[in-house]
């Protein structure tokens, strides 16, 4: 599903030129839970958002389900991450000014899909994790825990191919981040293949395999799990 | 304490350079505005206060109606002088002037280097006149320098220019004499004083003062026509109101009598009134607007306009301030808290932050004082005598270090109130102070651009009019006719050779004289006729004219005939199609009517033969209806009008210029254009228009300056929420329409809320003028629309920077 080919980034001020990414050479096939690991600055977040289409690399190939989307200009990477990508940050990223229900919309608003579909889905996926009760709250009313919850809601609400988490725990604690590790689990189940980013040895465990990033490089990968292993 | 205050608030002004800035420009703008209007407005409101018994004297005017039509007049009869002395004890004074129409000047007759000039400020002036108007007088002796017939005063400026500095310098001009050419040929009149040229802000001025003991003219006992400006000065104490009332018995006395008529002597409808109205001088720059005035006079309508805009501008401007000045201290909530946490009390606080925004305010206004020190003496175009006005009076003191006060306290108070009073934990959070779409905020914007939107309709609608004014049809071929500035009873000896020798010109088409063009005054001696068998007297307005009369100014003649030399014309008359209808004549031509004038107390009636109807035009500017008037033959009047073929103007002045030379070697050859003659009556809406397409180009742009910074702020507060939108799929398009469409909301409800202000302010401004153009309501449209594109310009520029930055940035660091 992700292969990346020599993948580098480079980051200029006017004064340094820092690489981020140097040489990387990933490949994630679909179905797969991956967790990427590494000290603070090796470049994990860069690789995710390049990989999440958010960012351009600076050099080498990248292909998403085959398609090489390394050169993409910003309005075709948005047409691509529409109902294919969902995200998942550790600081939940939620708008303040939009409730749950809202917060939880926002991407099917932006796939045009017509108010009663996506009331359907949204409804659907409130009751899935949970939260429906909470549906006219606001991010500021609700725990981290359930704050969490909201942006997976948010993340998964399109059905999309690949969700991207980066640190969904960190600002969890350890009963709460253990519920949203195992709902990411539950999706990688139903055929969602999941890239994370992670310093907790814990949550890796959740993953088929874990990258280990170092200065921009790929160090070392483990496997932890076969493909089609049921998790856990 | 006052130093740290001081410390603090540099460093507040530093930190948000851009803000700081933004805010500083906008202020120094509309503190300038203000400053340059409050000039206007002293410069306009200090006419004719300098004489010491200023309170005391009026001017004399006639207010009259007659059959419907208002034939009001600046001017009083002759008598009436005198008589207001004799029989009305309040009055201790009276003198009067009147104005000459150009005069052709020269000095040959005590020098050798002849200079000659067509003088437009001749003006004639009783004996008493320096007893009443303290102009000084720099030689001579006030009581006698106007005593004697033929004896003229002239300003210093014009005594150098005749005689040059060093004669004037040695005292030798008074005692020689000028040659005035009057009644067709030069007379000496004799120097016998030099007075100070009259400050702009006078309501008339001069170059000559001409004695009107030399004037047969001045002397008549003739009420029946108003030709002289009449001023009466009242001994102190004396009730005005009063002393209108015993005027209203001379009108029963000596006007009733003279005309056959029972004028009552209050305005009221559907009767013919007479009113002899007392104008205090200081008043009639601002509040007169009769026919023949000695200057243009400006009105208290232009003053509330200016003053109403530049505060407009400021409120702009200040909303601006608080807007800015809010958004530029959000970031500090943090650094209150500490403050507070280490001791400041809320006291304090505010006024660490009134401190800062007096200053910047400070900073603002000495930047205006600098700017509109510079520029005020532009304004000489739109209010005469700025350029000299005294400025270190107690007004422009206090009028700057007010607005200071005002517009820093005022603008601080908000920000300074909503930091000081918030809670502490809540400031070090910098949570809930100010909510991203914080509700003032956007009534701020709504309100300028509600004030945007105003101006820019007014802008439209002012154009509009003068527009209207200027082009539309006045029913006469307004180009390629020359007028000459000398008077053609100052022509008379020649005149006939001159005028075959021009039109050997195939260039030239006609060639006429009258007593006035369209566009020039002097009104004020109505002609007064009746039917045969009808005992009331009808007045219309009388033009005097020659052969081709008609075809050089452009008149239609719609029956009968025009001027000819196979007729002896001299008991002609023809009529306008209104005179027609305002004497209930059918088919006129061929017909007569009396024209009656008092002689010694007698009527006398003269018939005139009617030989022709001309169609209606504007001989008067577009505040007028149209009056009816007749047209009288008389060949030697005031104005030569020549009618040159259209593309041949260049070459034929010349040509003109040369038989003119021949004609009259001795008298200067100056001349204007008929269109510009009349363009010259719309002068005020001209600079009206100018001034108000500036101040809507300044408050406009001063909204810019905020909405951009507004803009700027809004986006990098909704940067974060940006990000998560395109993380989740907006496109770029999207994320600019979310941010713009608040804007366009808030532009249309200002929509809402200007469209029926600006509609009450421009139908009231309309009320002005006769002939006016429409109130469409595409004037309105458009002013929103253009209000709407100039705020999506200005906002899309930052929705296009936020919307296309990469939305990592953003959520990187959260």
């Amino acid at each position: 599903m992700i292969r990346t080919s020599n993948l580098t980034k480079v980051f200029r001020t006017e004064e340094i030129e820092t690489s981020a990414l140097d040489q990387v050479n990933l490949h994630v096939q679909k179905g797969e839970f991956v967790a990427i690991m590494g000290p603070s600055g090796c470049g994990k977040s860069t690789l995710l958002n390049i990989i999440g289409l958010l960012d351009n690399p600076s050099g080498g190939e990248y292909f998403f389900d085959a398609q090489e989307v390394g050169h993409l200009k910003e309005r075709n990477r948005t047409q691509l991450r529409k109902g294919n990508i969902g995200f998942v940050f550790q600081s939940f990223n939620l708008i303040d000014e939009l409730n749950v229900y809202e917060n939880v919309e926002l991407p099917l608003i932006y796939l045009k899909l017509k108010a009663s579909e996506r009331k359907a889905m949204v409804e659907k996926v409130l009751e899935r994790m949970k939260i429906s009760h909470r549906r006219k709250h606001f991010p500021q009313q609700l725990s981290g825990g359930q704050q969490q919850r909201v942006a997976i809601a948010r993340a998964v609400v399109a059905n999309p191919k690949l969700i991207l988490a980066d640190e969904p725990t960190g600002n969890l604690d350890s009963k709460n981040g253990l519920e949203v590790m195992n709902l990411l689990t539950e999706l990688n189940r139903e055929g969602t293949t999941i890239v994370m980013v992670t310093h907790s040895l814990h949550d890796s465990e959740f993953a088929h395999r874990v990258v280990n990033l170092f200065d921009g490089q790929i160090i070392t990968e483990e496997v932890k799990k076969q493909l089609g292993e049921v998790l856990l | 304490m006052f130093r740290l205050l001081l410390k603090f608030a540099r460093r507040g002004f530093l930190k948000n350079k851009f803000v700081s800035g933004i805010n500083l420009l906008g202020l120094t703008i509309a503190f300038a505005c203000c400053l340059l209007v409050c000039i206007y407005v002293v410069n306009e409101t200090s006419y004719d206060r300098w004489y010491s018994k200023h309170d005391r004297l009026f001017r004399v005017a006639a207010k009259i109606e007659m059959n419907g039509i208002d034939f009001s007049s600046a001017m009083a009869p002759p008598p009436l002088a005198k008589t207001l002395v004799r029989e009305i004890p309040e009055v201790e004074k009276a003198t009067r002037l009147w104005q000459w129409p150009n005069i052709s000047v020269k000095n040959e007759l005590d020098v050798d280097d002849i200079l000659a000039f067509n003088e437009k400020h001749v003006v004639e002036a009783d004996s008493n006149f320096f007893d009443v108007f303290q102009f000084k007088l720099i030689q001579g002796d006030t009581r006698t320098v106007l005593k004697n017939p033929r004896s003229i005063v002239l300003t210093r400026e014009t005594a150098i220019k005749y005689f040059g500095l060093e004669d004037y310098g040695k005292g030798l001009v008074v005692g020689k004499s000028l040659a005035l050419k009057i009644w067709g040929r030069y007379r000496p009149y004799e120097i016998t004083g030099i007075c100070e040229s009259p400050k702009e802000q006078t309501h008339f001025s001069f170059d000559i003062l001409f004695a009107s003991s030399g004037d047969p003219d001045s002397n008549t006992n003739h009420w029946l026509n108003n030709t002289y400006y009449t001023y009466a000065m009242l001994s102190a104490g004396a009730d005005p109101k009063l002393v209108e009332g015993k005027m209203g018995r001379l009108v029963e006395k000596y006007i009733n009598g003279g005309y056959n008529k029972e004028f009552v002597t209050t305005a009221n409808a559907g009767q013919d009134y007479w009113h002899f109205l007392l104008q205090p001088v200081t008043s009639i720059h601002l509040n007169s607007n009769f026919e023949s005035e000695l200057k243009p006079n400006s009105n208290m309508r232009n003053i509330f306009i200016a003053v109403g805009i530049a505060l407009l501008v400021l409120i702009v401007a200040v909303l601006n301030f608080i807007n800015l000045f809010t958004v530029g201290n959000l970031g500090r909530a943090k650094e209150i808290a500490l403050r507070r946490i280490s001791g400041a009390a809320r006291k304090n606080i505010v006024w660490g932050f009134l401190f800062e925004s007096l200053g910047i305010a400070f900073m603002g206004m000495i930047l205006a004082l600098v700017v509109s020190g510079i520029g005020y003496q532009n304004l000489e175009a739109i209010s005469p005598g700025i350029k000299e006005l005294a400025l270190f009076r107690p007004l422009t003191f206090l009028f700057p270090i007010g607005l200071v006060i005002a517009v820093g306290l005022g603008g601080g108070l908000f920000s300074a109130i909503k930091l000081a009073i918030g809670n502490d934990i809540s400031l070090m959070k910098n949570q809930a102070v100010f909510s991203s779409r914080a509700t003032a905020r956007q009534l701020v914007v709504t309100g300028q651009f509600v004030i945007a939107m105003i101006l820019i309709s007014v802008s439209i609608l002012v154009s509009r009019q003068l527009h209207f004014l200027i082009q539309k049809d006045p029913g006469y071929d307004q180009e390629h006719v020359l007028v000459f500035d000398a008077p053609v009873w100052g022509l008379r000896q020649n005149f006939e050779s001159f005028k075959s020798e021009l039109l050997e010109s195939p260039d030239i088409i006609s060639v006429t004289t009258s007593s006035t063009v369209p566009g020039d005054g002097d009104y004020n001696t109505p002609l007064y006729l009746k039917k045969p068998g009808d005992p009331s007297n009808h007045m219309v307005i009388p033009y005097r004219g020659s052969y081709d009369f008609l075809p050089t100014i452009g008149l239609q003649l719609i029956a009968g005939r025009t001027f000819a030399k196979s007729y002896d014309d001299s008991h002609s008359i023809m009529l306008s199609e209104s005179a027609v209808r305002s004497l209930g004549l059918k088919d006129p031509v061929g017909t007569f009517i009396y024209d009656s004038e008092i002689r010694a107390n007698q009527e006398q009636l003269t018939r005139l033969d009617i030989i022709g109807v001309v169609k209606d035009i504007h001989f008067e500017s577009y505040y007028k209806s149209i009056r009816p008037f007749a047209i009288l033959f008389d060949q030697f009047h005031n104005y030569v009008s020549v009618q040159v073929k259209p593309g041949q103007i260049a070459s034929t002045l010349n040509f003109i210029k040369e038989k003119w030379i021949g004609s009259y070697p001795d008298a200067p050859f100056s001349y204007s254009f008929l269109d510009k003659k009349f363009e010259a009556q719309y002068n005020r809406e001209a600079s009206l228009k100018t001034f108000i397409l500036l101040f809507t180009g300044i408050a406009i742009f001063i909204a810019v300056l905020g909405l951009f910074a507004i803009s700027m702020h809004i986006a990098g507060q909704r940067a974060k929420e940006i990000g998560i939108r395109k993380v989740n799929g907006a496109k770029v398009s999207e994320v600019m329409a979310m941010l713009n469409r608040d804007f366009v909301k808030w532009v249309l409800i200002a929509f809402v809320i200007a469209t029926p202000m600006a509609y009450y302010a421009m139908s009231k401004w309309l009320e002005n003028f006769a002939y006016k153009t429409n109130l469409s309501w595409w004037i309105f449209a458009l002013a929103g629309l253009l209000a709407l594109s100039i705020a999506l310009l200005t906002v899309s520029w930052q929705s296009w920077r936020a919307a296309t930055r990469n939305p990592v940035e953003a959520l990187r660091y959260e």
